[in-house]
């Protein structure tokens, strides 16, 4: 138990509080607060203490091989993440490369009898487009000769 | 006997903290008790504020620096631990002095004491009129005997003004005597 260190003030202090109220009196009112059960703060301090195993109990606690153990687990999931994401790229980045000797003729034929139409249509614009090329190189060459002729 | 100080280290150091948390728990819960039940009056507000300090003290202790000693660092805890309840029974029953919420146990119907006498009856009723701090520092000094540096320490005051609290204290209940 802790030295109660009684200097001259706290006398002093006292005797002005007991002038006023008496001294029977502050003790019967210091003796009114200690009335309690005998075992009161055996009980109280039992209580205490299940009351915070309770909550040790509810608070996981990680110490620092844990902490670095959770910091590694979270990196491996990021570098695998990127690993999986990266090779999936690859597999769809990588050009599909059929020989056209392997492929069936009759595979060929019905490609080309199922789409002629559309290559009809793809051919006239191929030929349309060719001609305005044809045209516009036309005028351009006319351009030149007559700005040739009066330079000459 | 093992120094509260050295209670402290250990439970700071050692992941065993409830041996030497006992040891400091049965040695100071007698006084923290009859601290906050001084203020309250009521046994079961005083049961409840002092576990309250209890598991405070179990989750702060580890960052208890030692730069005053545990019972003052404990007293503190329990000052302010007193002051939050009697805050929110005020707020509960919504009034405003201080004074008026604290439910003071009837000093006439004491089970085991002889029926009280005038001046016991005009303690308690100037005590209970007392502003918190006021009879806070009272309690401290004259039913604890603790020196004004502690109880500046405690309340958060120098102590010029712990000093000046408790002879507010004493003026204040003089002139309660006096009125009634």
């Amino acid at each position: 138990m802790e030295n109660k260190e009684i200097d001259n003030s706290i006398i002093e202090d006292r005797v002005l509080a007991e002038a006023l109220f008496t001294k029977a009196a502050l003790a019967w009112f210091d003796e009114n607060q200690k009335q309690l059960d005998p075992y009161f703060f055996d009980t109280q301090s039992a209580a205490i203490v299940k009351s915070l195993k309770k909550k040790k109990g509810r608070i996981f606690k990680i110490g620092s091989y844990g902490k670095i153990a959770i910091a590694a687990s979270f990196l491996t999931i990021i570098a695998l993440g990127y690993l999986y994401l990266k090779t999936n790229k690859k597999i769809e980045t990588v050009p599909l490369i059929v020989k056209i000797e392997e492929i069936p003729t009759s595979e060929i034929e019905a490609y080309l009898n199922s789409n002629e139409l559309l290559a009809e249509a793809d051919l006239q614009l191929i030929i349309k487009e060719e001609e305005i090329n044809f045209s516009s190189e036309d005028s351009k060459a006319a351009n030149n000769q007559d700005t040739n002729t009066i330079l000459n | 006997m093992q120094s509260d100080q050295s209670l402290v280290i250990e439970f700071q150091q050692t992941t065993q903290k409830e041996g030497p948390y006992t040891i400091l728990l049965k040695r100071h819960q007698q006084r923290v008790y009859y601290q906050i039940k001084r203020m309250l009056n009521n046994h079961m507000d005083a049961d409840d504020v002092a576990q309250q300090v209890w598991i405070k003290v179990w989750n702060k202790l580890d960052g208890f620096k030692m730069e005053s000693e545990f019972s003052t660092w404990l007293f503190r805890i329990a000052y302010n631990e007193t002051l939050n309840f009697i805050q929110k029974q005020q707020k509960q029953a919504g009034f405003n002095e201080s004074s008026e919420n604290i439910n003071f146990e009837d000093a006439t119907t004491g089970t085991d004491h002889p029926k009280s006498t005038t001046i016991q009856i005009a303690l308690e009723h100037a005590i209970k009129q007392l502003p918190e701090k006021q009879r806070f520092v009272f309690m401290l000094r004259y039913f604890e005997e603790l020196n004004y540096e502690k109880i500046a320490s405690i309340t958060g005051t120098s102590v010029g003004g712990a000093k000046a609290n408790f002879h507010q204290a004493l003026r204040k209940m003089e002139e309660i005597l006096k009125r009634d």
